[in-house]
C-alpha cells in the first residue's frame, strides 16, 4: 500500500456548508518529518480543512488517511479515540481548561487522549518551552507567547505522529510569532511528530519547504 | 488526572454557584434526617413504653387519656376504680400478670406512684444507688427526677396534691429516699415509686376510707386470647375501662402523622429546590463552557467522557451536599440529646444510619443526578468544529 509510507494523505476533498459553494482542497500527502505549510487568505477554508484533517468534522466526499489508517471512514467516536492518540491540536488563540492550572492542562490533554499520564514528561515539554515555572500558575496568568507555548507543549504532550496548528502565530508580534514557530519546529522533530501549519501568515513561508497553496 | 479531580476543579474555581446548591442540598439532607431520627426515636420512645403492656384498666373516660396518664404519665387520670374490682378482674384465667398503680400526687411537678416492684422490673430498671422500698413512705427515685431536684439516698420530701407543681402541699407524711434508679430511657425516668399505702395514707384523712382505690392497673395477657374478649367483657360488664395502648399509640401516631407528612413535604422541596439549582447552575454555565468542552473533545475526550464529566460535577456536589446535610442533623441531635433524652429518651450515634436516611441518600442522589442529565445530553450535541472555528474569528 502507498499511503503506508504517509503520516497524511488527502484523496479529492470537497466540503460544502449548507448555503454556499463547495469547497475542493488539492489533494497533498506527507511523510514523517516532511512538515507541511498549507496557505491561503482567509475565507477559503483553512480551519475547515483543518479541522476534517484532525477528525473534528465529518468528511463529505474524498479520502484522508492518518498514518496507514482511512479516518475518513471512521465512525465519529473512533474518530474521537484516534485523534486522542495520534493528532495534536493548536489553535490560533491557545485556550485552556481555565479550572486547571498550567501542568494539570498538559496533564488533561494525556488523560483525554487515553495515553499514559507522564508527569516527568510534560514537566519536561514545559521546561523544553521555557515556561517550567508557570507549572502551579493558572493558564490565564500567562502572556500570549507564554499561551501558544503552553499549547504547543499540550499538543505534544500525548507524542502524536501529526500536529495540527490552526494560525499558530497569527496573534503573536514578529519576534514572538518567530520564537514559537522555532519552538514548535523543533519540539515537533524531537518528539516525532509532523507538522501541518495552516496559515496567511506570510512571515513562516521562508521556514517551510513543502507548501500547499490553497 | 482523573474526571473526578477535573471535575472537582471545575467547581472549586466558580465556587459561587456551587456553594448556593451545595446549602440547598445540605438543608434538604438535614431537614429531612432530623425528620427521620426524631420520628424513628419518637416512634421507639412510644413503643418502649408498652412493651409488656397488653391492656391498661381504669376509671371510664377517655381510653387515650387513660393510656397517655397510666402508660406515659403525661395526661391526668381519668379516675380511681375500685380495688377490690381489679383485683377480681386480675384473677381471670386469661390474665398472666397486673401492676397496679396509685397516683395523683407529685413532688415537684414530678408525679408519685404508689406500685409494686413489678413495675420496675416492666423496665429493667437496675438501682444506681440504694435500696428498694420496703415500708410506706419509702420511695425510688427515677433518674432525671434525682438530678433535677438533686435528691439522694437519705433525703427526704413532702408530696403535694396533683401533678403539677404548686399544688396543696402534703405535710404531715414526708417520704425517704431509698434508692435511686439508672437511667432506662423508660418513663420511671421521670417517677417517684413508693408502696401503694402511701398513697392512701396520705389522702387518709380526705373522707370515708370504706373502699380502698387505685387509678390504673396494668395488664400482660397469658396469650392472644385475652385481646380479643378481656376488653369487651371489662367495658360491659364492670365499672371499669379497658384500653390497648397499641391501638391508642397507633390512633395518637395518626394525629401526629398531618404534621410529619407536612414536614416531609418542606424536606422534599428543599431537596428539589437543590436540584433545580444544580439544573439552572449547570445549564446556565454551559454557555461559557461550550468552548472548553469542544476543546476538551479535540484533546481525544469521548462525547460520553464530556457527558460523564458534567453528571460527575453533579454527583460531587451531591454527595457533599449529603455528607453535609447528615453531619448537620447528627450534630444537631447530639446537641439536642440532654434536652430530648428527658422528652423521649432519643440517642442517636454520630456514626450511624438509619435506614430512612439511607433512602434520603438515594433520593437526593437520584434527583441530582436527574437534575444534571438534560445539561449532560445538551453537551453531547456540541459541534466541535463549530464552536472551535467560531471562536478563532
Amino acid at each position: 500500500m502507498e499511503e503506508q509510507k504517509f503520516v497524511l494523505k488527502t484523496s479529492k476533498l470537497t466540503h460544502c456548508y449548507s448555503a454556499g459553494e463547495d469547497l475542493h482542497f488539492p489533494d497533498f500527502a506527507t511523510r514523517k518529518g516532511e512538515h507541511l505549510l498549507i496557505s491561503g487568505k482567509s475565507g477559503v477554508g483553512k480551519t475547515t480543512l483543518l479541522h476534517l484533517l484532525g477528525g473534528l468534522s465529518s468528511v463529505q466526499s474524498g479520502k484522508i488517511w492518518v498514518k496507514d489508517k482511512e479516518m475518513s471512514a471512521m465512525s465519529k467516536s473512533e474518530r474521537d479515540a484516534f485523534r486522542g492518540k495520534h493528532i495534536g491540536f493548536i489553535f490560533q488563540q491557545a485556550s485552556f481548561i481555565h479550572s486547571l492550572n498550567v501542568l494539570d492542562n498538559v496533564l488533561a490533554a494525556q488523560y483525554f487522549g487515553a495515553k499514559k499520564i507522564d508527569r516527568a514528561f510534560a514537566m519536561r515539554l514545559l521546561s523544553e518551552l521555557g515556561i517550567a515555572n508557570y507549572a502551579a500558575k493558572r493558564t490565564n496568568e500567562l502572556s500570549g507567547g507564554e499561551r501558544q507555548r503552553l499549547a504547543i507543549a499540550r499538543a505534544l504532550s500525548t507524542s502524536p505522529d501529526l500536529v495540527l496548528a490552526d494560525e499558530p502565530t497569527s496573534s503573536l508580534d514578529d519576534v514572538n510569532a518567530m520564537k514559537v514557530l522555532d519552538l514548535l519546529v523543533k519540539e515537533a522533530e524531537k518528539n516525532g511528530a509532523t507538522l501541518v501549519v495552516v496559515t496567511h501568515d506570510n512571515r513562516l513561508k521562508s521556514k517551510f519547504e513543502n507548501q500547499v497553496a490553497l | 488526572m482523573n474526571l473526578i479531580k477535573i471535575s472537582i476543579k471545575n467547581i472549586t474555581s466558580k465556587p459561587y454557584p456551587a456553594i448556593l446548591t451545595l446549602i440547598m442540598l445540605t438543608m434538604g439532607v438535614a431537614l429531612a434526617s432530623l425528620l427521620v431520627l426524631v420520628g424513628g426515636a419518637l416512634d421507639d420512645g412510644f413503643k418502649k413504653n408498652i412493651r409488656g403492656i397488653d391492656m391498661v384498666v381504669g376509671a371510664k373516660g377517655s381510653p387515650l387519656q387513660l393510656i397517655l396518664s397510666a402508660v406515659y404519665q403525661i395526661d391526668n387520670p381519668t379516675g380511681n376504680i375500685p380495688l377490690a374490682e381489679a383485683e377480681q378482674l386480675a384473677k381471670n384465667r386469661l390474665i398472666e400478670s397486673t401492676i397496679q398503680l396509685s397516683y395523683g400526687d407529685s413532688y415537684k411537678g414530678r408525679r408519685i406512684i404508689g406500685t409494686s416492684h413489678d413495675y420496675m422490673e416492666l423496665y429493667d430498671a437496675s438501682l444506681a444507688g440504694g435500696e428498694l422500698y420496703q415500708a410506706p413512705f419509702e420511695a425510688v427515685v427515677g433518674s432525671i427526677v434525682a438530678a433535677e431536684s438533686n435528691l439522694e439516698v437519705g433525703d427526704e420530701f413532702y408530696s403535694a396534691h396533683g401533678a403539677d407543681e404548686g399544688g396543696e402541699k402534703h405535710e404531715d407524711h414526708p417520704f425517704l429516699v431509698k434508692g435511686i434508679l439508672e437511667p432506662s430511657g423508660s418513663v420511671l425516668d421521670k417517677l417517684i415509686l413508693t408502696k401503694p399505702e402511701s398513697i392512701w395514707e396520705v389522702h387518709s384523712h380526705e373522707g370515708d376510707t370504706a373502699e380502698k382505690e387505685i387509678t390504673a392497673m396494668l395488664v400482660k395477657f397469658k396469650n392472644k386470647m385475652g385481646m380479643i374478649s378481656l376488653p369487651r367483657i371489662v367495658n360491659e360488664k364492670t365499672s371499669m375501662q379497658a384500653a390497648l395502648p397499641s391501638i391508642e399509640v397507633n390512633r395518637l401516631f395518626e394525629l401526629f402523622a398531618i404534621g410529619i407528612s407536612t414536614l416531609r413535604i418542606v424536606a422534599l422541596c428543599v431537596l428539589f429546590l437543590g436540584a433545580v439549582s444544580i439544573f439552572v447552575s449547570m445549564i446556565n454555565s454551559l454557555k461559557d463552557r461550550v468552548f472548553e468542552l469542544a476543546l476538551i473533545r479535540s484533546m481525544g475526550a469521548t462525547r460520553f467522557q464530556v457527558f460523564l464529566m458534567i453528571v460527575t460535577e453533579a454527583m460531587v456536589l451531591s454527595i457533599l451536599g449529603i455528607f453535609l446535610g447528615l453531619l448537620v442533623s447528627h450534630l444537631g441531635i447530639l446537641a439536642l440529646n440532654d434536652y430530648a433524652s428527658d422528652q423521649f429518651g432519643i440517642s442517636i450515634s454520630l456514626f450511624k444510619l438509619s435506614p430512612g436516611e439511607w433512602l434520603i441518600i438515594l433520593v437526593t442522589l437520584a434527583l441530582s443526578l436527574l437534575a444534571a442529565l438534560l445539561p449532560a445530553i445538551r453537551t453531547l450535541k456540541i459541534d466541535v468544529s463549530k464552536v472551535l472555528s467560531s471562536h478563532v474569528k
